[in-house]
């Protein structure tokens, strides 16, 4: 049996990881920071509660809806407010903002279907945990599983779609040189679309997977959001693999730091274990602003070979 | 082939363009010349949908371009090499030229990547580096090599010698003279070094302020001595007769 502190942290660190797929997915390919996107993971959340209660069943089987129907959403998001404000010339910032009102709207939409499920058919609507429902396999719980093997299946996908496959390329290409890519005979808009459809997808699942784990409501996923933008950052979103890095680091550090001190301080601590990713999250844009899966390790592993500082940049 | 007609064109409610016609054939060089900011490279973007088009018509063999979006006036055999921004920095060369010919299937990819390093034999060498990372000369031949990735009848050159150094200069202007002679390609070739382009050019249009002002053979253009001296910034009697 694994150490449970160990399981939680890599269970964790995992769930970040498949959250952020998205966010850094997007934002790599679209270069649009979405806000949203948390809203689109309690979405997924929401579905899986939802099947579960109505139609019973394991958890696991409703996640392929909770991707479609997270996906179809974010769609909506883009065509109804990027795509407009795009034409318009909309900044990046004006962008972020938008995907902070879409969240906000989504955020109210949500809490208004969770108060609908408790006042109609007196389900736990607005604190949920469906762990009883997990399988066990090795002494494991099933999330444990699932989550490690999804995060290294999306990485695999997304890494070998965005190297190796033609519509990866154009994907990439579009967020380099959108004109370019225009004149060169790609549809932005269709690829643009495609970016945020697997995007939404992805957290879909990721919310699927979150009350599996922890208690989910209708902010669960605005809950996990400076999390999530701070793995994203950390890891890098110029590599898809970034966002693994990132997951672990911060998953790992975040449930072993927060455990040490909780021994040697007390259960004080506990509340402000948020503190340490946000640290980490300001350490990387000091020292590595491209994020860790940026770093010229050879370069610093010379440096420390050879001792002093080179003047250059890292 | 591509027939310009009365065309007024611009950006939203900027009207840049007023009344330009222009007949570019099939093995045909024609050079867009003018002062800076007189609408040459409007007048490109209008031809290839990234600008509006106000009145008049743009026909390309017959097919009327007025209402087409940029990604489908690629596929009907004209190609665009912008003036800014002409490669995709953040891709390797190899997948800047699969992006150029991102409407061709895998086998004609494949083939026309091989027919492009055969034109662009430097190309080679740096297939595998990040775009970004060549220099200005390398960077235009990629450029220019992605023009001719989707196998055009018709390019559109904004601007392709600019920053290049001379030795650079000339194979380039090899490469575009090849184009129209060995392959039958029809150009047409915005450039500010109007000696160089002209000596090229099968016709030459010269725009100022948005106004197209005198069309026709280059050697005719030389002829005017007000035109020449006024906005090509050449001593007219130094070239009268040049491509006699």
């Amino acid at each position: 049996m694994i150490d449970p502190i160990l399981m939680d942290a890599m269970t964790y660190s995992s769930l970040l990881g498949i959250m952020t797929f998205g966010l850094t997915f997007v934002r790599r390919t679209t270069g649009v920071w979405n806000i949203a996107h948390a809203g689109l993971v309690t979405i997924g959340a929401y579905v899986v509660f939802t099947c579960v209660s109505f139609l019973g069943g394991n958890p696991y089987i409703y996640f392929l809806l909770a991707f479609i129907l997270s996906a179809v959403v974010a769609v909506v998001e883009y065509l109804l407010i990027i795509e407009p404000l795009r034409r318009r010339k909309a900044s990046t910032t004006m962008l972020l903002v938008s995907t902070l009102a879409f969240d906000l709207v989504m955020l109210s939409i949500l809490n208004i279907y969770a108060d609908y499920l408790q006042n109609m058919f007196s389900l736990p609507s607005k604190n949920f945990l469906l762990r009883k429902l997990d399988f066990i396999l090795f002494d494991e719980p099933g999330i444990f599983w699932v989550s490690l093997s999804f995060l290294m299946i999306f990485l695999v996908v997304l890494y070998v779609i965005l190297n190796y496959t033609k519509i990866g390329i154009a994907l990439r290409s579009c967020v380099c040189n959108p004109m370019l890519a225009s004149v060169s005979g790609i549809n932005v808009m269709h690829t643009n679309l495609l970016s945020w459809f697997i995007s939404g997808g992805l957290a879909g699942v990721a919310g699927g997977l979150l009350p599996l784990w922890m208690q989910g409501k209708p902010v669960v996923g605005d809950s996990l959001l400076a999390l999530m933008f701070c793995v994203s950052i950390v890891g890098g979103v110029e590599e898809i693999y970034g966002t693994v890095l990132g997951g672990f680091l911060v998953g790992f550090t975040q449930i072993l730091v927060t455990s040490a001190l909780s021994i040697v301080l007390g259960a004080a601590v506990i509340p402000y274990k948020t503190l340490i990713p946000m640290a980490i999250l300001v350490l990387t844009l000091l020292f590595a602003p491209s994020g860790i899966a940026k770093v010229n390790w050879k370069k610093i592993l010379t440096i420390v070979k050879f001792g002093g500082a080179s003047k250059r940049k890292i | 082939m591509l027939s310009v007609n009365n065309l007024n064109s611009g950006y939203g409610k900027l009207h840049v363009l007023f009344g330009i016609n222009l007949e570019c054939d099939k093995s045909e060089i024609v050079s867009i010349i003018g002062p800076n900011g007189s609408g040459k490279t409007t007048f490109l973007n209008t031809i290839f949908g990234l600008a509006d088009i106000f009145s008049g018509s743009i026909t390309f063999n017959g097919l009327q371009l007025n209402d087409k979006l940029p990604h489908e006036i690629s596929k009907v055999g004209i190609s665009y090499l912008p003036q800014m921004n002409s490669i995709f920095a953040d891709l390797s060369v190899k997948e800047n030229l699969k992006m150029a010919g991102y409407i061709l299937n895998a086998k004609e990819l494949k083939d026309t990547v091989d027919e492009v390093i055969s034109i662009f034999p430097v190309l080679k060498t740096f297939l595998s580096r990040k775009a970004g990372t060549l220099s200005g000369g390398e960077r235009q031949m990629l450029a220019v090599a992605m023009t001719l990735m989707r196998r055009p009848r018709l390019i559109m050159l904004d601007e392709p010698l600019a920053g290049l150094a001379p030795v650079i200069c000339q194979k380039l202007i090899e490469k575009i003279v090849h184009l129209r002679d060995k392959l039958g390609v029809g150009v047409i070739l915005v450039e500010q070094n109007a000696k160089k382009t002209l000596e090229i050019s099968d016709k030459a249009c010269l725009i100022v302020s948005g106004r197209s002002i005198f069309s026709g053979k280059p050697d005719e253009l030389l002829e005017s001595e007000e035109l020449v001296e006024l906005y090509l910034g050449l001593k007219a009697k130094d070239h009268k007769g040049m491509f006699k």
